[in-house]
């Protein structure tokens, strides 16, 4: 089999242990979540292994269209390596914690893979453009995620001390999304030094894209 | 005006129809406590759970079993609506008795046969157990069991009732061992559902000793969800497999010019 078809299949879910905070020995450690809580974590999970999918696809598309370039090679199998790990990580999370995936993981699919392949096929600068605005809206998108983390979870009272603390579960998925924010950060770099604004017409290539990227998280988020 | 007064009891109405997605289960923590399926400690489950366990099988599922039941715990038959909070004419105690059959039976089957089922190796084989754990769990109500199902599929009960073939079918599949991260997540959902609800029809009108023919349709129906996955799963993969395959031959000959 081929490495390429080899790094289509996400082996996240099947080795859990790896990304998720060790199962308490002697059962919970924390008071229950409120429904609305639970309810946002469902959707924190759901979203963002719905949105490291596409990305995952989508620099497998770049990389199909642009793997061929000696400069670009090893740029994007850096940055799709990464995504590899992000979305094997909340594949883990979603079937360990018992999320729903997205009902319309197969859109996700065919959409993020077309975009990576045609941004591609239209040339570096307008894939790097099209990297520029899926990695700005989603580091937004993690930034507000880790502020409603911290903000809204500290309710919780620890049932050992009585304090209210952050449990190593939501600790855990905080770890997870602050590395994955910083590392969606260094591809945003990465194209923004690669000639993104180069891109004709740039505004409309940006924007279109981040436009596309924030609705595809809106509807994540619920379907 | 006058159309807007005629359309809001509709809406209203219709509002109630809706499945709100309060029942369902997401989200499961381990470091937090988890709500029981069923809990003991509020009155109207104390209620139903006497009322489940010792008047069904006389009363079946019907109202008087309840009020039975009440008045064995010490509650006063004719306040239940109150104790129910029921605010529509469409609810009633005998639904709420057949759903509390279907959330302790949900609960048993995990409690009773967790530890067996981890020791179980392939997925299907511990799909196949707990489904069977769990048909043999409506065995001491099974001669009444027609008039909760009568309940379940009345058009205001649907959504209650949907959601908790949900939420089993759900269980299933996470005790079973599921890892499925895309659409087959759905698939299999509605498939377990699916032939765990053809399973307990059959069991209606199954004489069989130990209720062996149900298990074995059972056996037989997952059999063909496992066999639909497969089919559907190798195709996948020789159809990926070939895209590759056509790609990067059709790269090769263009660099070669």
């Amino acid at each position: 089999m081929s490495l390429a078809f080899k790094r289509f299949i996400s082996t996240g879910a099947k080795s859990a242990k790896k990304y998720m905070a060790p199962k308490p020995a002697n059962g919970p450690t924390h008071a229950k979540l409120s429904p609305a809580q639970k309810a946002y974590l469902d959707r924190v999970i759901r979203v963002d292994q719905a949105g490291e999918l596409g990305a995952d696809l989508i620099y497998a598309g770049q990389y199909t269209a642009l793997g061929h370039r000696q400069d670009l090679k090893k740029l994007i199998r850096h940055m799709w390596d990464q995504e590899i790990h992000h979305h094997a990580t909340f594949d883990a999370l979603q079937t360990g914690l018992r999320a729903r995936p997205s009902l319309l993981t197969p859109l996700w699919k065919v959409g993020a893979f077309g975009m990576g392949l045609f941004g591609g096929i239209m040339g570096k600068e307008v894939s790097m453009a099209c990297t520029e605005a899926i990695e700005t809206v989603i580091g937004n998108h993690y930034n507000t995620q880790l502020r409603v983390l911290s903000n809204n979870f500290s309710d919780i009272k620890d049932l050992r001390t009585g304090e209210c603390t952050h449990s190593e579960e939501v600790k855990n998925i905080q770890n997870h999304i602050k590395t994955f924010r910083d590392q969606e950060g260094e591809h945003l770099h990465i194209a923004v030094t690669h000639d993104a604004d180069k891109a004709r017409p740039h505004w409309l290539i940006y924007n279109t894209v981040k436009l596309i990227t924030k609705s595809a998280v809106y509807t994540a988020e619920r379907v | 005006m006058s159309l807007l007064k005629l359309l809001l009891p509709v809406r209203t109405r219709f509002a109630a129809l809706l499945p709100s997605l309060n029942g369902i289960r997401c989200y499961h923590s381990f470091y937090h406590v988890e709500p029981p399926i069923a809990d003991p400690c509020t009155i109207e489950n104390k209620i139903l759970d006497k009322a489940y366990k010792e008047f069904v099988p006389q009363e079946g599922f019907t109202d008087l079993a309840v009020k039975k039941g009440a008045e064995a715990v010490g509650v006063n038959p004719s306040s239940l609506g109150a104790i129910f909070n029921f605010t529509t004419a469409s609810k009633d105690t005998a639904m709420e008795l057949a759903l509390y059959h279907l959330k302790y039976a949900r609960q048993q089957m995990i409690e009773e046969n967790k530890v067996q089922a981890s020791k179980i190796f392939d997925e299907g084989e511990r799909l196949k157990f707990l489904m069977g754990k769990r048909l043999l769990l409506n065995k001491p109500i099974i001669n009444n069991y027609h008039q909760a199902l009568g309940r379940m599929i009345l058009p205001t009960n649907i959504p209650e009732s949907l959601k908790e073939l949900h939420n089993l079918a759900d269980d299933l599949s996470y005790y079973a061992g599921d890892k499925s991260t895309d659409f087959a997540w759905y698939s299999k959902r509605f498939a377990v559902a699916g032939a765990f609800v053809q399973s307990e029809l059959f069991m209606l009108a199954d004489k069989s000793k130990n209720y062996q023919d149900t298990l074995q349709f059972a056996t037989d129906r997952l059999n063909e969800v496992f066999k639909l996955g497969k089919a559907y799963n190798s195709f996948e993969e020789w159809a990926l497999f070939n895209g590759i395959s056509t790609l990067n031959l059709i790269r090769s000959q263009l660099v070669r010019g």
